[in-house]
């Protein structure tokens, strides 16, 4: 018996990766409707999107992309679904060079329901901000949108661009979003420090643990944490109600909550394969020599 | 959200399973798929940055003859005609600067010359020191605020407290002796010979440790996203078609 329970340990991680992968797609089949509570993070970019005042736009750096899909699209889906929703223009900018055409996915869709046109209601600046220049472009982003910005992605002047008409620079601006697998920090400290606007991330969980350190402090508004923070969102809006289709987060979170107990699972497995393991196994494992 | 042809959800299916056959083992498909992808990115890279950023920002700056003749064919070569009287204001807004801004760009790759290479010594030097003003502001404006924050009171007036499971006493405590223990751990000008130095950087080396399980969790919750988001792919949207079924 003992020595079954050693071999736990050595199960083929072949067959985990099947087993997780069956684990995940359950939800398609199987529907597990799970209570979802917002934390205060997602609170809070929910609170700075309603406090929006009339006349002001919303700016969106959107960095995800087909690697970040997972983690991202339901946080666009329900920012935008927001947006759009209580009539907030937006104007949506990238740093990252795929990243124009995933936002205009989710901005088209969500056009569609609501009834928004391109160019009056959103727009879409395109790859603006080239990696590694962040501290020259987003100082002069916030002194002058236009001037920085030139064209939208579809080569369109922005003078030429209805809801551009009278959006000069950042004080026209009434949130800055931020939806990406990483964060775009230096908003902090050369636009939201200086001028004071709000600013709000949507990135991946991985990125998310150094971040509360910016809530507390007042630096950000709020935070929309993994899909985790993209169900949350919109459980907070009310999405599937009112779209009639579950969330792309509150789908991900579906499979991640599978994913996780089976994760538990595994974690318990290998510690018990380890408990019984002989000590010379245990002492091999970590490297030690006999005697040691 | 998917609004692919059928045929494009077939090429995203193949390069999906095409990169985790790699989970199998190593093998050519995954080797192909990911060549595939590598010239795709950088390929896209390139022109993005050409037609978002180098083209708007610096090409249609520049004073060039192809700007009222954009169909001419051999525009490149007459783009190099100009008629500059010398003044300054035509320096900068006839747009001759941004012809300086390309030559200056262009020192970075005279590294590549033993008889030029001071040459790019003189762009790595502005670009250092532009870089240093500019850290140095960026760590003021963004860690003041935390700083400022990191000193926290015992005892909140209840009309302070705004949400009782942030805005409490043991909170602010906790958060306290954390801050100063970690920082203790980290302190290696004085031997932790002292029992209270000693014993503080144990704490902090605990709570370090503790604040490493969400990090990890964080990671684990990514990942396994990012996987999530591939497999609903496949079953969704690639496969339930096959079959002629539909998805909860």
């Amino acid at each position: 018996m003992a020595r079954f329970l050693e071999k736990l340990q050595y199960i083929d991680r072949r067959y985990l990766y099947l087993v997780l992968a069956v684990v995940v797609a359950l939800p398609v089949f199987v529907s597990l409707p799970l209570p979802i509570e917002p934390s205060q993070e997602t609170l809070g970019a929910y609170r700075a999107v309603e406090s929006v005042p009339p006349g002001k736009i919303v700016l969106i750096q959107s960095d995800w992309d087909a690697g970040s899909k997972g983690e991202n699209q339901g946080q666009a889906e329900a920012i935008i679904d927001h947006l759009m929703r209580r009539n907030i223009k937006f104007a949506v900018i990238s740093a990252n060079p795929y990243g124009p055409p995933f936002a205009e996915m989710v901005d088209e869709v969500t056009a569609r329901r609501y009834g928004k046109r391109y160019g009056v209601d959103w727009v879409n600046f395109g790859y603006k901000i080239f990696p590694g220049t962040e501290a020259y472009v987003l100082p002069s982003l916030a002194r002058d949108i236009p001037g920085t910005v030139k064209t939208d992605y579809r080569g369109t002047p922005l003078s030429k661009i209805p809801m551009m008409a009278g959006v000069k620079d950042i004080h026209d601006v009434a949130v800055v979003f931020n939806i990406g697998y990483g964060q775009q920090l230096l908003w902090i400290p050369f636009v939201q420090s200086v001028y004071g606007t709000k600013m709000v991330f949507a990135i991946a969980a991985i990125n998310s643990t150094t971040m509360y350190s910016y809530i507390t402090a007042g630096q950000l508004a709020g935070m929309l944490v993994g899909a985790q923070g993209g169900a949350e969102y919109e459980a907070l809006i009310g999405y599937e109600k009112r779209t009639g289709r579950v969330g792309w987060g509150n789908r991900v979170i579906q499979s991640q909550s599978w994913a996780h107990g089976l994760i538990i699972l595994l974690i318990i497995i290998g510690n018990v394969g380890y408990a019984f393991a002989r000590p010379e196994t245990k002492r091999a494992r970590l490297g030690m020599e006999d005697g040691e | 959200m998917t609004e692919f042809a059928r045929w494009e959800i077939w090429l995203q299916a193949a390069c999906t399973l095409g990169i985790f056959s790699f989970l199998y083992r190593e093998n050519k498909a995954y080797r192909l798929f990911e060549h595939i992808l590598l010239g795709l990115g950088v390929g896209v890279s390139f022109a993005a940055t050409w037609t978002g950023i180098l083209k708007p920002k610096w090409w249609d700056r520049l004073p060039l003859v192809v700007h009222r003749k954009p169909t001419e064919p051999w525009y490149m070569l007459e783009a190099w005609w100009f008629d500059w009287g010398g003044s300054f204001d035509k320096l900068i807004h006839g747009g001759w600067v941004w012809i300086l801004a390309g030559l200056v760009g262009l020192m970075w790759y005279t590294m590549y010359s033993k008889k030029y290479a001071w040459l790019s010594r003189i762009v790595i030097g502005l670009t250092l020191g532009a870089g240093a003003g500019l850290a140095f502001k960026a760590q003021f404006n963004a860690q003041i605020p935390q700083l400022l924050d990191s000193f926290k009171s015992p005892y909140i007036p209840a009309a302070e407290i705004h949400n009782p499971v942030i805005d409490n006493w043991w909170s602010n405590i906790i958060f306290v002796v954390t801050i100063v223990t970690v920082l203790l751990y980290f302190f290696f000008s004085i031997e932790h010979r002292h029992p209270v130095v000693r014993n503080g950087s144990k704490w902090g080396r605990w709570m370090i440790m503790v604040s490493f399980g969400p990090f990890f969790a964080n990671a684990v919750m990514t990942r396994t996203s990012v996987f999530i988001d591939r497999i609903l792919f496949l079953v969704r949207d690639w496969a339930f078609p096959i079959f002629h079924l539909t998805p909860k």
